[in-house]
């Protein structure tokens, strides 16, 4: 996991050390920027857990694996609860 | 309450129709037998707990309810779970001081070496006032086929580039908690021109910028739109003009238009993928 972190650091690192110096600035800004917006680990901590497309395929992995499911219903909405767009 | 749900397999569904006929089968079957859906208190969000063998063992309203009161329609996410994890017999949950494998984050898996299999956008408010919104991210993939890339190849000079050859990542700029009726219609229009321009190499790549102001609309002037400027860092190898990696963000406001027009600062994080 440290290491999957470091790479966006390394490749900017590399990045900003190969430009011409006119644009490097703007290189770096455009990478610090990047690196602020995107969130950590911690934000996206929903996404550790077992998601399932459907109820149908949970119910199936559920008694296979003999674990519970966790069931949410959005209703008046064309939202997806597991992107966030919801 | 990531710890509180891990025994679980979390799935989720969606209806914008006012019969459910959209919904799966097996959950409509558990939304139409519950209590929840007859509740005149109910909003729109309703969570379940079914054991493994699929029966609802537990059921509580989804908007979240402040512990010190039982608002109607309302529940404390955290107090119910401890309910229905009691009633399955689950253990007392461990908290735990460090973030695990993201192992369900949307991704995209490499198709050909010669580019990227497309992009992961991580969509989030810029509004200190809304702490939600703007600390959890939406998170959303565009898959792109090598063609796709072949506008953004690399070239020695400056070129411009519609922001519509981009469309694919620009339709997903809008915020999480939108009306279902501004949900449904995605943006019609990609307006705007952006700059791609070289800045040199390291002897490993080479790289170029891409940059400039984005507008994006559903329809007329009475419908929502985006507003905002992209900026990316691209790399290329030395020995081809096919996109290597891409790494950007996008600002700007979505203008949420019911009665009036809400602006909603964005802020999004673009990467190319696979790393």
């Amino acid at each position: 996991m440290k290491m999957k972190m470091l790479v966006p650091v390394i490749l900017a690192v590399a990045i900003i050390a190969g430009v011409r110096g006119a644009e490097k600035s703007d290189v770096k800004n455009i990478l610090d920027k990047y690196e602020s917006v995107r969130p950590q680990a911690a934000d996206l901590a929903l996404y550790q857990l077992d998601w399932m497309p459907t109820l149908q395929a949970a119910k199936e992995r559920a008694a296979k694996e003999q674990r519970p499911i966790f069931l949410v219903v959005v209703t008046n909405s064309f939202g997806d609860l597991f992107s966030g767009h919801c | 309450m990531v710890e509180l749900l891990r025994p679980f397999l979390i799935t989720a569904a969606h209806s914008g129709r006012p019969d459910l006929s959209d919904l799966e089968p097996a959950v409509r079957e558990v939304f139409t037998k519950s209590d929840l859906s007859k509740d005149p208190k109910r909003f729109n969000v309703f969570m379940f707990v079914l054991d493994s063998q699929g029966k609802v063992v537990h059921e509580f309203h989804g908007l979240p309810g402040d512990s010190r009161s039982a608002a109607p329609g309302r529940s404390n996410h955290q107090a119910e779970i401890r309910k229905a994890r009691a009633l399955l017999k689950l253990p007392e949950a461990i908290p735990i001081d460090h973030v695990g494998s993201l192992k369900r984050l949307p991704d995209l898996k490499a198709q050909r070496l010669e580019a990227p299999a497309g992009v992961r956008l991580f969509i989030r408010q810029d509004d200190p006032s809304n702490s939600v919104f703007s600390k959890l991210p939406v998170v959303e993939i565009a898959a792109m086929k090598p063609d796709d890339w072949k506008p953004l190849a690399f070239s020695p000079n400056n070129k411009e580039i519609a922001a519509e050859v981009l469309k694919s990542w620009l339709v997903w700029l809008y915020p999480a908690g939108i009306r279902a009726a501004d949900e449904k219609k995605p943006f019609q229009k990609f307006g705007g021109t952006l700059k791609l321009e070289p800045t040199g190499s390291d002897g490993k790549f080479r790289y170029a910028l891409l940059r400039g102001k984005l507008t994006l609309a559903k329809g007329s002037d009475t419908e929502s739109a985006f507003e905002g400027e992209l900026a990316a860092v691209l790399t290329y190898r030395l020995d081809s003009p096919d996109v290597q990696s891409v790494r950007g963000v996008v600002e700007g406001t979505y203008l949420y238009r019911t009665r009036g027009t809400n602006k909603e600062k964005l802020r999004v994080a673009i990467e190319s993928r696979p790393e």
